[in-house]
């Protein structure tokens, strides 16, 4: 995308209401240019006052309980840490992951009373029902729920596969991601999906991954550093084994807000 | 706490790196009512607006990094979190649901009664609404619509085109121009500079 045809979309890109592919063209152009990238966020700036004009509506006091009991949970000192709240996810089960988060977290206090032992048991079982579920390694599922994920963006479809469409749930302290992936084309066995983590314009190797044969995949995703590094993440069909670059266009892709 | 409600946003976020949860607490108070009413008025449900209420702030508590003060505003910065996630909220109910073309209805946004609001922000916020609202209605009817259509709704150029069945030149030619007017008179009044 060149700086003009930037500059055609940079208004429907504000209030993001460009097509999937145009919201990652602009994105993608945006993070290497940084003339757009500040026109962008001008425009951005803009939009957002948009919020005011809202009539106004007290909130209910339990949402302040929630939040705050959510976030001193958060920095209570190691080994106190006993409950884990992950937010209601669009795609389902993750909930599963919190109990699970908890009692591991629980168990890496060293200080689980005896009490809690059936619920450590109970959560083991859930662990592994949800390893089996998600087809994922139930090891990869440890390290995924002990970094506490919470839901990212959304990822973006592109003409290669228009139907795709996805997840990402991760925490920004954490290098570990869930990417969940739905409707992707079935690829042969001499070709793979790899996943990219942008920083700065760079595409970092995130690895290669497969689809089910409904075009299904649940990946558990190391980025080569903590996820805060990087602006958006994308995934593109490379031959089997994966490359050092991106040799194809992207199929889909999220920016991380 | 009583100290901390003197600072202003910046450094009440900086507190948040270190951890201090009193500082989430005053950002709270000062910023959760047009936070929660824009997802409200988007998503047209109280629970799910109150998830994603609870979802930005504890995004901010656990990630306060994001939010770099350069850009603008803290408020406008958490209330553009906030419609970015309602709007993934939005495009994934309508896709879930196989209804692209529905629009949810105002009306079922409900009226909730719950703490006391500073009688000062609420006048501040209250100027800020009318200044950002004389910005729209200063623009043409038709520009404003699809503004509208899209901030609110979520809907993109395509559907927009389709809902009032007008070609998506035609739309993304007044998505333009209405929100370079829009950031003009904004820039002009110099409206987001006192916005706490």
């Amino acid at each position: 995308m060149t700086c003009e045809e930037f500059t055609e979309l940079c208004e429907g890109a504000a209030l993001q209401a460009l097509d999937r592919s145009e919201t990652l063209r602009v994105e993608e152009h945006a993070l290497g240019c940084l003339a757009c990238r500040a026109e962008l966020n001008r425009t951005r700036r803009a939009v957002g006052l948009i919020g005011y004009t809202v009539d106004q509506i007290e909130p209910p006091a339990r949402l302040k309980a929630r939040i705050m009991e959510s976030a001193r949970t958060d920095i209570a000192p190691p080994g106190r840490r006993f409950s884990v709240k992950v937010l209601r996810p669009a795609f389902g089960r993750i909930g599963l992951l919190a109990s699970a988060a908890a009692v591991l977290l629980a168990v890496s206090t060293g200080l689980l009373s005896y009490a809690l032992w059936d619920q450590l048991q109970e959560a083991n079982r859930r662990t592994e029902a949800l390893a089996e579920v998600l087809n994922i390694k139930e090891n990869d599922l440890v390290q995924l729920i002990s970094a506490r994920p919470e839901y990212l963006t959304a990822l973006s479809s592109s003409a290669q596969a228009p139907q795709a469409r996805g997840r990402v749930y991760a925490s920004n302290t954490s290098n570990t991601a869930l990417v969940i992936v739905e409707h992707l084309p079935v690829l042969g066995p001499d070709r793979t999906y790899q996943v990219w983590f942008m920083e700065a314009g760079i595409r970092r190797d995130g690895g290669t991954y497969a689809v089910d044969p409904d075009g299904r995949g649940r990946w558990v995703v190391h980025a080569p550093d903590s996820i805060s590094r990087y602006q958006a993440i994308t995934i593109t069909e490379e031959p089997a084994g994966g490359s050092s670059q991106p040799s194809t266009p992207r199929i889909l892709g999220g920016i991380f807000q | 706490m009583a100290d901390l409600r003197g600072l202003d946003d910046e450094a009440l976020v900086e507190l948040l790196r270190q951890r201090n949860p009193d500082a989430l607490e005053v950002l709270y108070d000062r910023h959760v009512r047009p936070v929660f009413s824009l997802a409200v008025k988007m998503l047209s449900d109280v629970s799910v607006a109150e998830e994603v209420v609870q979802e930005v702030f504890l995004k901010l508590w656990r990630n306060p990094e994001r939010f770099e003060a350069g850009r603008g505003a803290f408020r406008s910065w958490l209330l553009g979190v906030t419609h970015h996630r309602s709007i993934d909220e939005l495009r994934s109910r309508r896709i879930e649901a196989g209804h692209r073309s529905d629009l949810p209805d105002d009306s079922e946004a409900h009226e909730i009664v719950g703490n006391d609001p500073d009688p000062a922000d609420l006048a501040w916020i209250s100027v800020q609404l009318q200044a950002v609202q004389r910005a729209l209605d200063g623009l043409p009817a038709v520009q404003r619509e699809v503004i509208e259509l899209a901030y609110f709704k979520g809907l993109t150029h395509s559907e927009i085109a389709a809902h009032l069945q007008e070609p998506l030149g035609t739309i993304k030619t007044r998505v333009r121009l209405g929100i370079q007017k829009l950031r003009l008179v904004l820039e002009t009044e110099r409206i987001w500079a006192g916005i706490p």
